[in-house]
């Protein structure tokens, strides 16, 4: 972010700070859709577009709070985020205990005492490479879609900001406020969920 | 050698170009001896692709959810629908050139007492007459309640001479005058401000060095400049909660309306600033 950037910033902060309508309607305009895409990986489009709403309330009196450490940007991310989280949380709370395990159960009972494949994994379909070809079939989209909302929130989250929006991992952290050790292995433990469901797919046609 | 577990445990960072580079060469050497590998890695990388594919929808904003929100914090913030009032400064006019429009009292106060009086009293505190004065001299009451204002608001009062200093060159600023930004920058230079804090006071008035309480009191006066009808209770609300008491609330509003009163005053008649037109 250039200086003037920064500049502008700064004094947008400042005009929230003093509750002003102004500086209110710029900051809405520009991060309402961010916002709107962080609750979205959480919740469903409804929710996600309430959860924003209420975020720009709680925004009020948060903002003198704001510490300036992550861009505002971010930081109004990670209020939308974390809404999110609660409102889906509500009567529920996952704990994971294998936080810094790197291998997906599943795969890790396809290795040898030795570490060596014991089914080694067989190449897709020449257009296995190839999503759009892929994506014809309704039916593995739909598939795929719903083992999303099977994963533990936490990693359905980190996969959905990096591997679908392409959010940058220091982003991800920052919106999550977790370290980056974290986030690698929630996104790599969530990816290997949805390997080994697509490679079902693949191999029985069947979700 | 890595095993092919290991390799496994590693993919994703492979895949996103995170390992370091001794860590890359050694998931490499696997790979060029491995096809199960080989075929994890293409598969996964796939299987990432696909699922982007299968969730990415496009998040557009609606214009309904952007109306509710504004409409929501409007409710909560008190506000109105006028525009914005942290734009940046206008540029001034500056002086004219061409005749005057109206002629300065030179000297000592054109033979009139009253004047001459008052004129030494603004000489004694502020080391010269300034044009602004000379102006007002035509008229002798007018003359003595203004200085006698400023004398209240400027020189009286709670709030810090600094934080009044301030408002004067904000308020002004957002009003073009640069006869005013001019004599009161001096004021903050002489208060020991450097110059590149008083551009940025001018460039982004909130961000400057404030207690909450002086920029809530600074955030509240320039409203009230700009956009009076805009203020809000929270606005007001903001700065009590900072420890602002009703007097200095006023305080702070008296220098915004001194202040408008002079840039007005100054710009209609074009007076000069006294480096530009020696008397």
């Amino acid at each position: 972010m250039g200086s003037a950037d920064d500049a502008a910033e700064r004094e947008l902060i400042a005009g929230l700070r003093c509750g002003d309508n102004g500086a209110f309607r710029d900051a809405v305009a520009r991060y309402t859709p961010a916002m709107l895409a962080a609750a979205r990986t959480v919740c469903d489009p409804d929710t996600a577009e309430d959860v924003v709403q209420e975020s720009w309330l709680a925004v009020i009196d948060a903002i003198e709070g704001f510490e300036g450490r992550s861009a505002l940007g971010t930081w109004l991310c990670r209020i939308a985020t974390n809404r999110a989280l609660d409102r889906i949380r509500r009567g529920r709370r996952e704990v994971l205990t294998d936080q810094d395990v790197l291998l997906d159960p599943a795969l890790t009972q396809r290795f040898d005492e030795h570490g060596h494949w014991v089914s080694g994994p067989l190449p897709w379909s020449t257009d296995a490479g190839d999503p759009a070809q892929q994506i014809e079939s309704d039916a593995l989209a739909e598939c795929i879609r719903e083992h999303l909302a099977r994963l533990p929130e936490n990693h359905r989250v980190v996969l959905m900001m990096c591997d679908v929006q392409q959010l940058s991992s220091t982003q991800v952290c920052n919106i999550l406020d977790l370290k980056e050790t974290n986030v690698r292995v929630m996104l790599h433990r969530a990816r290997q969920r949805m390997f080994t469901m697509i490679e079902h797919f693949q191999e029985t046609g069947e979700c | 050698m890595l095993t092919c577990r290991e390799v496994a445990e590693q993919a994703s960072e492979y895949l996103d170009q995170e390992l370091p580079w001794s860590r890359r060469l050694g998931v490499r050497l696997h790979l060029m001896m491995c096809r199960h590998c080989r075929a994890f890695l293409a598969n996964l990388a796939a299987s990432i692709a696909l699922t982007r594919r299968a969730a990415d929808q496009p998040i557009d904003v609606p214009k309904r959810l952007v109306d509710d929100i504004l409409g929501a914090l409007d409710g909560k913030l008190g506000g109105s629908d006028d525009a914005a009032v942290c734009e940046a400064p206008a540029a001034s006019a500056g002086a004219g050139h061409g005749p005057p429009r109206l002629r300065l009292v030179e000297g000592t106060g054109s033979g009139d007492p009253r004047v001459a009086r008052i004129f030494r009293e603004i000489e004694s505190v502020q080391g010269t007459v300034s044009n602004l004065f000379r102006a007002y001299a035509h008229h002798p009451d007018v003359l003595e309640s203004t200085w006698n204002r400023l004398r209240a608001v400027m020189l009286q009062g709670t709030l810090s001479r600094r934080l009044k200093e301030c408002i004067a060159v904000v308020v002004s600023s957002d009003n073009g005058c640069r006869y005013c930004i001019e004599h009161h920058s001096r004021a903050l230079r002489s208060m020991g401000m450097a110059q590149e804090e008083i551009d940025r006071l001018v460039r982004e008035p909130l961000a400057g060095s404030f207690d909450p309480k002086e920029r809530a009191l600074l955030a509240l006066a320039r409203q009230a400049n700009r956009d009076p009808h805009g203020a809000s209770d929270f606005q007001v609300a903001v700065a009590r909660r900072a420890g602002a008491t009703d007097a200095e609330i006023i305080e702070a509003l008296a220098v915004m309306e001194l202040f408008v009163s002079f840039n007005r005053f100054l710009d209609t008649l074009d007076i000069p600033l006294e480096n530009d037109r020696p008397s």
